[in-house]
């Protein structure tokens, strides 16, 4: 279990902290016009995954592909219509509240929005400090000290403590999240765009960071995002995301230098390649999904080689 | 050697937009916090100008300049932005309305800044062309629907009796897009017009906005923190900080041979694809101290 003896293990041998199953969330709303039948959203069709201690998973897709609702169904931010969801072997679907409050400091969300995600009116000292004093991390005594800790580690200063949200950057505002997120020892976090609304050369810093927790801690992070870039960089598996299921699957080789899905592919194409002289390389070329059949039953995912999973 | 003559080509005509010394300044605690501070470019038909820059650095507030549109309590203390040769921020009244739209168009990243959420999409272009032209209420829906066809939005007719609440935010983009050109500007300003997309999306309006150009001749101010999307659209680049220009080039030799500490931390600080560092780099504070002194490469 040490880390000299993991890195010579296969990934298969290493702990799995997360298996969702066959995760599925509805969602029905009113159809259009009077009296018109419920139409429902198959926002999470079906989705497999498992997450190893210490992994960075990448999830990735467009927006409306589902990713952050399935982010927030595998923490039970909201009740999954069907399907299972396993915390270090543990079905977390059936538990009670009160059986969840004791998961709930060990499985952390990071959102994308540093701006909503901090009430104006808390204290930094206050936002980190109270959830570990609530989970019994922190006493009355010590939580000035622990809040101080967390901050440092997280890139702060400690006299950030006794300052409001607004006083800080974008930037620093997301440090504070991961902050707090982080202060409760959590092993899987999920961390939903946590770098989409920052400058890039903020969001070099706080990948950094997210890599740095992951090396020190041995958390096990969902990262969902947009931006392949970050993902090549950070992930060593990812998961490609569309209208609800995963189409691709695959370690980082796998997915970037060796996609089979054509979904995957033009995402690929469409990232911008920061060299003027490879411009144009792009352009006039026409994407069309003639594989996407909304009305076909959609296809399994086939291990096409080393765990490498395709639905075409 | 392309870039030298494309640099030469470009040289042998007029400036569109020239900006001139321009100081824009917003009043803080005890005296004034300068956000511009002494900006010169000018823009040619048909000529993508990039201005790069992280949050702060005053590419925006530039850009607003340009129509006079610095809100209070913010001020253009000094400096010219000379379009025809007619400054327009000494222009009031309907030679300033005519600049706005008319000749100078300008879509943000968030779509809803430039759409009224209360009318449909087609009120809002038919609108806008009649403010500026004079047209028959027919053709100019005809014009309409024929703009956002153009910017590739399916179905026009329908997109024409939509609300903004009804469309997806790339959806949006486009029909945002189409307010801005219907009037045909001879320069569009476009701020962010990209970030907030997917990949996908971005690559797509990135191309329209490029089409566009090559059809209407129209020059483009392309503001933008991610320099991926300058490599693909810019012809020559600006890279601010601090309010003020730190480098100025052509995109190939900026891209190949940047001058300034700030840019050359800047390029190295997106991840790109294929690379797999232990760490991004960042922006030491050391480079950041060089950029803030406005030393200009």
């Amino acid at each position: 279990m040490s880390g000299a003896a993991a890195v010579g293990e296969s990934m298969a041998q290493q702990t799995v902290v997360l298996e969702a199953t066959d995760v599925v969330k509805h969602f029905t709303s009113r159809g259009e016009g009077h009296g018109a039948a419920k139409q429902t959203v198959k926002a999470v069709d079906g989705v497999t995954l498992r997450i190893r201690e210490g992994e960075m998973f990448g999830l990735v897709g467009e927006s409306g592909s589902g990713k952050t609702t399935f982010g927030q169904s595998v923490l039970r931010m909201h009740e999954p219509t069907s399907g299972s969801v396993r915390f270090r072997g543990e079905e977390i679907l059936g538990l009670r509240t009160r059986e969840l409050r004791r998961l709930r400091p060990k499985m952390q969300y990071i959102f994308q929005d540093p701006f909503g995600a901090l009430t104006p009116r808390l204290s930094v000292a206050a936002a980190i400090g109270e959830p570990m004093r609530a989970h019994g991390l922190a006493s009355r005594n010590d939580e000035r000290d622990r809040v101080a800790e967390v901050l440092e580690q997280c890139g702060m200063e400690a006299d950030a403590m006794d300052r409001y949200p607004h006083e800080f950057s974008g930037g620093q505002r997301q440090r504070i999240v991961i902050a707090r997120a982080m202060a409760l020892r959590p092993e899987f976090v999920v961390a939903d765009e946590p770098v989409s609304a920052l400058d890039v050369s903020v969001q070099g810093q706080i990948v950094n960071l997210l890599t740095d927790l992951r090396d020190q801690q041995r958390t096990s992070f969902l990262f969902i995002s947009h931006d392949l870039s970050v993902v090549e960089h950070m992930c060593t598996s990812v998961a490609i995301m569309y209208r609800g299921r995963i189409v691709e699957q695959g370690t980082r080789d796998q997915i970037f230098a060796d996609a089979r899905h054509p979904y995957t592919q033009e995402l690929l194409a469409a990232v911008p390649i920061a060299d003027p002289h490879q411009r144009g390389r792009r352009r006039g070329r026409t994407v069309t999904r003639e594989w996407d059949d909304p009305d076909a039953a959609r296809p399994a995912l086939v291990d096409v080689g080393d765990g490498h999973l395709v639905a075409l | 050697m392309s870039a030298v003559t494309a640099e030469e080509a470009l040289g042998r005509e007029e400036a569109l937009v020239r900006v001139e010394e321009l100081t824009v300044r917003f009043p803080v605690e005890g005296g004034h916090r300068t956000v511009v501070d002494d900006v010169s470019f000018e823009v040619r038909p048909g000529e993508v100008l990039g201005i790069v820059g992280e949050s702060g650095s005053g590419k925006s507030i530039t850009s607003l300049s340009l129509l006079n549109l610095v809100d209070d309590p913010g001020e253009i203390v000094s400096g010219r932005v000379l379009l025809d040769g007619k400054d327009v921020l000494k222009m009031r009244g309907t030679a300033l309305q005519r600049v706005r739209g008319a000749d100078i168009g300008m879509i943000f990243q968030e779509p809803m800044r430039s759409l009224n959420p209360v009318f449909t999409i087609g009120k809002q272009l038919i609108e806008t062309i009649r403010a500026h032209e004079d047209v028959k209420p027919a053709d100019a829906y005809d014009r309409s629907v024929d703009w956002l066809r153009r910017v590739g939005l399916p179905n026009p007719e329908r997109v024409m009796r939509s609300y903004p609440h009804e469309m997806s935010g790339g959806m949006l983009q486009r029909a945002m897009i189409a307010v801005a050109l219907c009037c045909r500007p001879r320069l569009l300003i476009a701020d962010e017009p990209t970030t907030a997309l997917d990949v996908t999306i971005q690559a797509q309006i990135i191309d329209l906005l490029l089409d566009l150009r090559d059809e209407t001749g129209m020059a483009m101010l392309f503001i933008t923190h991610d320099l991926g999307v300058i490599a693909e659209v810019a012809d020559s680049v600006l890279v601010m900080y601090g309010g003020h220009v730190v480098e100025r080039g052509d995109v190939f030799s900026l891209f190949d041979d940047p001058q300034h500490p700030y840019t050359d931390a800047l390029l190295k600080a997106r991840p790109m694809p294929g690379q797999r560092l232990d760490r991004l780099p960042t922006i030491s504070d050391e480079v950041r101290r060089i950029a803030a002194a406005g030393v200009t490469a």
